[in-house]
């Protein structure tokens, strides 16, 4: 934590390190859900804190570490802000985007679920709830779209 | 005799429906997180870029589009979910508030009868929006129910408001309550 006086200063740092990670990295990824992905992969599971050696070599681990996060909360924003058509197109750029079996990578969303982990810690539980949702019925569209799982079409839907 | 049964279990019936309303709990957490269920999500309410998606159409028009039964079926009960959490958290959030206030009311001096009189019809009006809306829920969904849920936010913005005004006046004594000034948030 900050003391009051480290605040303004530090903000103006967190400020440049955003700029910086965003002109460096974020601008060039397309698509906010792979946005979305890529930072969460900075996120240590267990602790929470987000780590991007270039980053903290610029500027400091602990500014680094807020930026990301300030990050992750607007790219998780403006996703679960968006409509579910454009979750669809996201996602099925982003599946596109991988080197794997696009078949694979869909089971593999409907059935692990992946998305649960690239929500960022502190954000609002409703707003939580309905980019999981959207990307479950994403997932299921795009499924159904490819019928790549018959007979088990949406099946990611069922309640748990 | 027949008849007196009948609407004796009419009567369970319908007091069985509304206690079901009124006592209504989480069917389902997306999360499926014990931990989280009885978390309120403070802000989500103000939010009205996730009010408009909850209730709006957009997105159902879109599922209608993709001509799939099982989608269609899934996405309105995953949408009611979410529309009534979103209700729970709206009436959380006021019923905090009206807590507040009354921690305050009791410490003050300067109580205004028709202050405190605007300020419980400004809480009862947003009830019975909550309640209409709850209702409107269950009974056609949450799609196009933008307008009714715009009205209830515009009655806790008012009760707000009031609850707002009404703090400055109680004055010195609720120092420890200055920091509860009702801001609210995200307003687009």
């Amino acid at each position: 934590m900050w003391s009051s006086a480290e605040m303004g200063s530090n903000s103006d740092s967190v400020s440049s390190a955003r700029r910086d990670i965003h002109d460096r990295t974020l601008s060039k990824i397309s698509v906010p859900l792979e946005r979305l992905v890529y930072l969460a992969s900075l996120r240590d599971y267990s602790s929470g804190r987000y780590y991007h050696d270039g980053l903290a070599m610029r500027f400091t681990e602990k500014i680094a570490a807020e930026a990301l996060k300030q990050e992750h909360m607007d790219v998780f924003l403006e996703l679960a802000h968006s409509p579910l058509q454009s979750l669809v197109e996201q996602l099925n750029r982003y599946l596109n985007s991988l080197q794997e079996d696009r078949t694979e990578s869909l089971r593999t969303w409907e059935n692990l679920e992946p998305y649960r982990v690239i929500v960022p810690l502190g954000a609002e539980r409703l707003a939580i709830r309905l980019f999981v949702s959207n990307i479950r019925f994403a997932v299921a569209i795009l499924a159904a779209q490819q019928q790549v799982l018959p007979g088990n079409i949406g099946s990611g839907l069922q309640p748990q | 005799m027949s008849s007196i049964v009948l609407y004796i279990a009419g009567g369970l019936l319908l007091a069985c429906c509304l206690l079901r309303i009124l006592f209504d709990r989480e069917s389902e957490d997306e999360l499926a997180n014990p931990l989280h269920r009885e978390e309120h999500s403070v802000g989500s309410f103000w939010d009205t870029q996730l009010s408009a998606q909850i209730f709006g159409s957009e997105d159902w028009e879109y599922v209608v589009a993709c001509r799939s039964k099982l989608i269609e079926r899934e996405f309105l009960r995953a949408r009611k979910t979410l529309a009534l959490a979103w209700v729970r958290i709206a009436k959380a959030e006021a019923a905090a508030l009206m807590s507040a206030h009354r921690a305050a009311a009791r410490t003050s001096v300067h109580l205004e009868f028709f202050a405190e009189l605007r300020t419980l019809l400004a809480y009862f009006s947003f009830l019975f929006f909550c309640t209409l809306l709850n209702l409107a829920i269950r009974i056609r969904g949450p799609v196009a129910l933008q307008v009714l849920a715009n009205l209830t936010d515009s009655r806790s913005e008012r009760l707000y408001e009031i609850v707002g005004q009404i703090f400055p006046i109680a004055g010195p004594l609720e120092d420890g309550f200055r920091g509860m000034q009702p801001v609210r948030k995200g307003r687009h």
